[in-house]
């Protein structure tokens, strides 16, 4: 079995996807939304259509 | 202009860490923050670089994937040297003193986190069913259907639906018997929720000691060769840093 390098989406699966999630008031916002949250939020919508093509909108949550 | 503090991970303080030569998010230089055991790597972050990343940077060369291959590489760099408890991309903090209070608020249980990452390396195992429906085709014998008696489309769409079971049963086993061989070579196993991609039958996520590495994967290379066979596909991804067992607060952030 021989690993792939690291193509994007198994790029952003574990960097966006996974890693500790701090929550509190040391992190910083963008309008309101702290920036992991705004992140998370955009791979989930990004991530699936690069890997499957075109798709219908995900529930998060 | 706003700024602040991009942070990567947390590693511990006493290991010498040297980072120079390590571009971090928008190359800047990585540094440490130090605080009572822990050091959280940071660096300086004009946060017009993480604003309006939008859906056309996904792509290879896009902003994002750029963003992220810094960031990775940062925590590659730790990871190469020291146990590293890695952050989701995108935290941001104000300043030094905000560092030092989310390394005094999550002490203790960072510090269980890099005992327990020591030595050990992240390994990513998915199976996919590779047989493309051909077993479980459903719906797409009308034309045949329309020439056939009755009796005879009954008959071929209860054989059709009973090889799809069948093919159901086979692959849940052959899921099963991936984790119950696998699981015992980790010191830790996580089922990985990230992606819904068709025909992706199993995706975990094994921290594997570094002595148990061998074992692990002469075991994958095994298994993906006998699955084979059943038009199944193992797919190793690795290794990484402990990503999908970084977890620091007790409630997780809620995904809403």
């Amino acid at each position: 079995v021989a690993t792939t390098g690291t193509g994007v989406v198994d790029l952003l699966d574990r960097v966006i996807d996974a890693g500790a999630a701090v929550s509190g008031d040391v992190i910083i916002s963008l309008a309101g939304v702290d920036l992991i949250r705004l992140d998370l939020r955009l791979l989930l919508a990004g991530v699936n259509s690069i890997a499957n093509g075109p798709s219908p909108p995900r529930r998060f949550g | 202009m706003q700024r602040g503090l991009y942070a990567y991970a947390i590693t511990r303080a006493g290991a010498p860490l040297d980072l120079r030569g390590v571009a971090g998010i928008t190359g800047a230089q990585p540094r440490l923050v130090t605080h009572r055991q822990l050091a959280l790597v940071v660096s300086d972050v004009e946060l017009a670089a993480l604003q309006g990343l939008s859906d056309e940077d996904l792509s290879e060369t896009g902003r994002l994937a750029g963003l992220a291959r810094q960031h990775d590489a940062v925590v590659r760099a730790i990871f190469e040297r020291a146990p590293v408890l890695p952050l989701r991309f995108g935290t941001v903090v104000t300043d030094s003193s905000s560092s030092v209070r989310l390394l005094e608020e999550r002490h203790d249980v960072a510090q269980a986190r890099l005992d327990e990452f020591t030595d050990h390396r992240e390994w990513g195992v998915r199976l996919f069913d590779t047989s493309d429906g051909e077993t479980s085709s459903s719906g797409t014998s009308t034309s045949t259907g329309a020439r056939m008696s009755g009796t005879a489309y009954l008959a071929q769409r209860r054989s059709e639906l009973a090889a799809a079971e069948q093919r159901r049963e086979f692959v849940a086993s052959a899921a099963s018997a991936v984790r119950a061989t696998l699981d015992g070579h980790a010191s830790n196993c996580v089922p990985r929720t990230g992606r819904a991609q068709p025909n992706l039958l199993l995706d975990t996520a094994y921290l594997v000691p570094v002595a148990a590495e061998p074992a692990f994967l002469a075991q994958v290379d095994q298994l993906a060769q006998e699955m084979a066979v059943d038009r199944l596909h193992l797919k190793l991804t690795g290794p990484w840093p402990p990503y999908s067992f970084a977890q620091l607060d007790v409630e997780e952030v809620p995904r809403d």
